[in-house]
């Protein structure tokens, strides 16, 4: 059997000087290479988990082995295999994204031809070329983002953690970045994010693991998880219903001003029958990993 | 990777950042300078030996405090010390390479103080002296100022308590001034910050002071003992993953 990716076992992290419970005994394995999507609410404990991981921070009890390494007592092995994207990181102003990307290559002890060999080749696929000169400072948001990516991308590392690697990215970049983690995936090694955009963990991950008030609440790829919704469709109304009317189609969950009915197929079609006679809008879909992401979190809370 | 992780990490933190941002050499200058250009104005031209000493060694001391400042704003506010922490780089690389790095901001400073400071007439040990003392200073200030900046909670407090740092080492001490200034009941205070030996050993070698042998090799022993616990306190008790 192979190594797990990472594997946790009782995992706890208790902030001393805030008096928090980020993790409240997490025991998860991840197996196989691929992309792991750590999802929860803000406060959840998803970048302390990430950050515990890389190494970064100390867990207060617990184990945490990354690629058969003990990384408590194996930092050194870990860090040699890993490389990370932190949250709301940035990047040193007058200097160009081929300079970050370039030196923190050569920082980790790649050659000077390798370094630049993988500069290009990253710039290539996160469409930097044309900025690669330009210092950072100038450079808006979103390609400062991408910078980061690059650095973390171009270490080709065993295992990439990044924490929201598309915060506050158009669309469009969001969908290039994508792209390019799939394809990291095939040819490097399994990377683990940590995201908000629900549908960005159902495009992307091969496994998902939710966490909520430092636990976690579920784990399994997108089907797996879609099953423990039992109902296996979804009416999104605005108005012309009460709740009464609502809930004798289905379960009705409240998003703050969207209601949503999760029922069976049959009933979603009468409820959407009974709109189009009102004359007022109802969308019925599948449901998503965003359903079965609100069911959960509203369970625990 | 070590040495050569160092002087990447010097290169691109320091010359790099320098060569396309020349602002950021004014401030590392303008305190010495200015202390030197007081001492001169009030106290006349007496007091510029001294003064010239001082500033030197003031350059080698920002340069060390200065690492407080850029460190923490690496590890709060751009995350990049987070990047180099998760990666094969080890804590004393990022250290040095740090301290590296702010040596290219003082380096002009340096070198315009050299030129008046080797008109002084030197023995070749008094020349070993002025080149080594204030490098080992830079290193001792450099290492203490890496542990601090690992227990900073925030980008505010970095700088002051660089700021702090910097008034402990560089100014209250008797680094611009004659320890003799100093009332005899403090005097004792003075003798036990490392950079109070440092400079009594760079006035000596310019031949402002003169030293007993054994005050000589107890400033030299203090610097060496106070640098090398200082450089091990920050690679073992340095912050570098967080607790």
């Amino acid at each position: 059997m192979s190594i797990p990716i990472v594997k946790t076992v009782e995992l706890t992290k208790r902030y001393q000087r805030a008096g928090t419970l980020a993790l409240a005994g997490v025991t998860l394995e991840l197996n196989g290479q691929g992309v792991f999507t750590i999802l929860g609410r803000n406060g959840a404990g998803k970048t302390t988990l990430l950050r515990i991981i890389a190494t970064q921070l100390m867990p207060t009890t617990g184990q945490v082995f990354v690629l058969g390494f003990d990384a408590i007592k194996e930092a050194k092995m870990v860090r040699r295999n890993i490389t990370v994207m932190p949250q709301e990181g940035s990047t040193l102003p007058p200097l160009t994204p081929w300079d970050h990307v370039y030196y923190l290559l050569r920082v980790r002890g790649v050659s000077k031809s390798d370094a630049e060999d993988s500069t290009l080749e990253v710039m290539q696929k996160l469409d930097l070329v044309d900025c690669m000169h330009v210092h950072a400072d100038q450079l808006s948001g979103g390609l400062r983002q991408r910078t980061m990516v690059a650095m973390a991308m171009a270490t080709k590392a065993r295992l990439l953690l990044l924490d929201e690697p598309t915060l506050g990215l158009d669309p469009l970049s969001r969908r290039r970045i994508w792209k390019v983690i799939r394809e990291y995936c095939k040819t490097y090694g399994s990377v683990i994010l940590t995201t908000h955009y629900l549908e960005e963990a159902e495009v992307l991950s091969d496994d998902i693991v939710i966490l909520s008030k430092g636990k976690m609440i579920a784990q399994g790829n997108v089907d797996a998880l879609k099953n423990i919704v039992e109902e296996k469709t979804k009416v999104e109304v605005y108005e012309g219903f009460t709740d009464e009317e609502l809930q004798s189609y289905g379960r009705l969950v409240v998003v703050a001003d969207r209601r949503r009915v999760l029922t069976d197929p049959r009933a979603a079609q009468e409820l959407v029958n009974e709109a189009i006679t009102r004359g007022v809008k109802a969308q019925t879909s599948p449901i998503t990993l965003d359903d079965v992401f609100v069911d959960l979190a509203e369970e625990e809370s | 990777m070590g040495l050569k992780s160092i002087v990447l990490l010097g290169y691109m933190f320091g010359f790099l950042w320098l060569r396309r941002n020349l602002l950021s050499m004014v401030w590392l200058f303008s305190t010495p300078f200015t202390i030197l250009f007081l001492f001169y104005v009030i106290a006349g031209e007496s007091a510029l030996p001294n003064a010239l000493a001082g500033a030197y060694l003031m350059l080698f001391i920002g340069a060390g405090v200065a690492v407080i400042g850029d460190e923490v704003w690496n590890k709060h506010e751009i995350k990049l010390q987070d990047i180099l922490v998760a990666s094969p780089v080890t804590a004393f690389d990022y250290m040095a390479g740090i301290a590296f790095a702010e040596l290219f901001f003082t380096s002009p400073g340096i070198i315009l103080l050299l030129i008046p400071l080797l008109l002084f007439k030197m023995t070749a040990f008094g020349m070993f002296t002025l080149i080594v003392v204030p490098l080992i200073t830079w290193m001792l200030v450099s290492a203490i100022g890496f542990y601090f900046s690992t227990y900073v909670p925030n980008t505010r407090n970095g700088w002051q308590i660089s700021t702090l740092l910097n008034l402990v080492l560089a100014i209250l001490p008797p680094i611009f001034y004659p320890i003799e200034v100093i009332p005899s009941v403090l005097r004792p205070l003075a003798y036990i910050i490392p950079t109070t030996h440092a400079a009594l050993l760079l006035k000596e070698s310019l031949g402002i002071v003169t030293l007993t042998l054994a005050e000589t090799v107890f400033s030299w022993l203090f610097l060496i003992i106070f640098s090398t616990l200082s450089t091990v306190l920050a690679i073992h008790k340095a912050q570098w993953r967080e607790s």
